[in-house]
């Protein structure tokens, strides 16, 4: 039998790291998302907090 | 890792919170879970191949990404079918979506393949007809990565887009005949053919168990793309109105 499992380890861990990394990927882009929707957006407050035609000057 | 996520944002909306924790969900610990059964199987409970010795086992992860990018291809079609025809910014991003995780995918099938290929035939790589094709295949998705990229109009992006991924579809049938219609060092299918698999019940129950894996990983993977595309759209969209 071929002495040849080195390449087998090889593509297990590569496809490993190769689809971890891309799910690491999504997971940064979605995080920055966030963050640009956390000061794109004006936060979220109560009703009673908020004042008709007052903005935060 | 969804605590993690909304912690680290500075006073997030409500609607920015949901959008980063709906991306990531039980379907990622599931896949993880599944791929890790399908590794610790494949490596300790599969018997070696007599003839080709241990590296037969790239087999497990290398014919079920391919399937996996194939579906994902398919899908891109499908869903830029429907684009065209009901002008739906879902379709769209459905599309977008399939198409970014098929060429993941497609990356990991073109280096198992080459990585199986040095130890049994020799070479790292061959212009064999079913290599080329599936490598103009990854070409043709990670230009219409490249388009989608390089057009700011979002209808415009979403027609051509729509039309790059229909015709590079194409060559899935070509991909999968190729081996029937040329001369090929590929090896013939052993478990998508019209006879019975002529492969011993526990390696087919490990390549089972790596197919349902793989489409596993690949749902976890789309469904956190989807919910990228649409916070992104939602905040592009905020931003010119």
């Amino acid at each position: 039998m071929p002495h040849n499992a080195g390449y087998y380890h090889a593509a297990y861990i590569i496809v490993a790291v190769v689809y971890g990394a891309y799910a690491l990927s999504v997971w940064l882009r979605l995080r920055g998302v966030a963050h640009r929707d956390a000061h794109a957006s004006p936060p979220d407050l109560p009703l009673g907090n908020r004042q008709s035609g007052m903005g935060n000057r | 890792m969804t605590t993690q996520l909304t912690s680290d944002v500075h006073a997030p909306t409500a609607a920015g919170a949901r959008r980063a924790r709906s991306g990531i969900s039980w379907w990622f610990v599931v896949a993880v879970l599944a791929v890790a059964a399908t590794y610790i199987r494949a490596i300790y409970f599969t018997p070696l191949e007599a003839i080709q010795g241990p590296a037969q086992k790239i087999y497990y992860v290398h014919p079920t990404s391919a399937w996996v990018a194939f579906m994902a291809f398919g899908i891109v079609a499908l869903a830029s079918i429907g684009y065209l025809w009901l002008k739906d910014l879902k379709l769209d991003r459905v599309a977008e979506s399939a198409a970014e995780v098929g060429v993941v995918f497609t990356s990991v099938t073109l280096v198992t393949g080459s990585l199986w290929g040095k130890p049994i035939w020799g070479t790292w790589w061959t212009w064999d007809a079913r290599l080329t094709l599936t490598l103009f295949l990854w070409f043709i998705y990670v230009g219409y990565l490249v388009l989608r990229g390089a057009i700011e109009d979002r209808e415009m992006r979403a027609r051509y887009s729509a039309v790059l991924g229909i015709l590079g579809a194409l060559l899935i049938p070509f991909i999968h005949l190729s081996v029937y219609l040329f001369r090929t060092l590929h090896p013939m299918p052993i478990i998508g053919k019209p006879s019975r698999p002529s492969l011993p019940n526990e390696m087919l129950e490990t390549f089972a168990l790596a197919f349902v894996s793989f489409t596993i990983l690949f749902i976890a993977l789309f469904r956190a793309r989807y919910h990228l595309a649409i916070a992104r759209d939602e905040l592009d969209a905020e931003d010119r109105g």
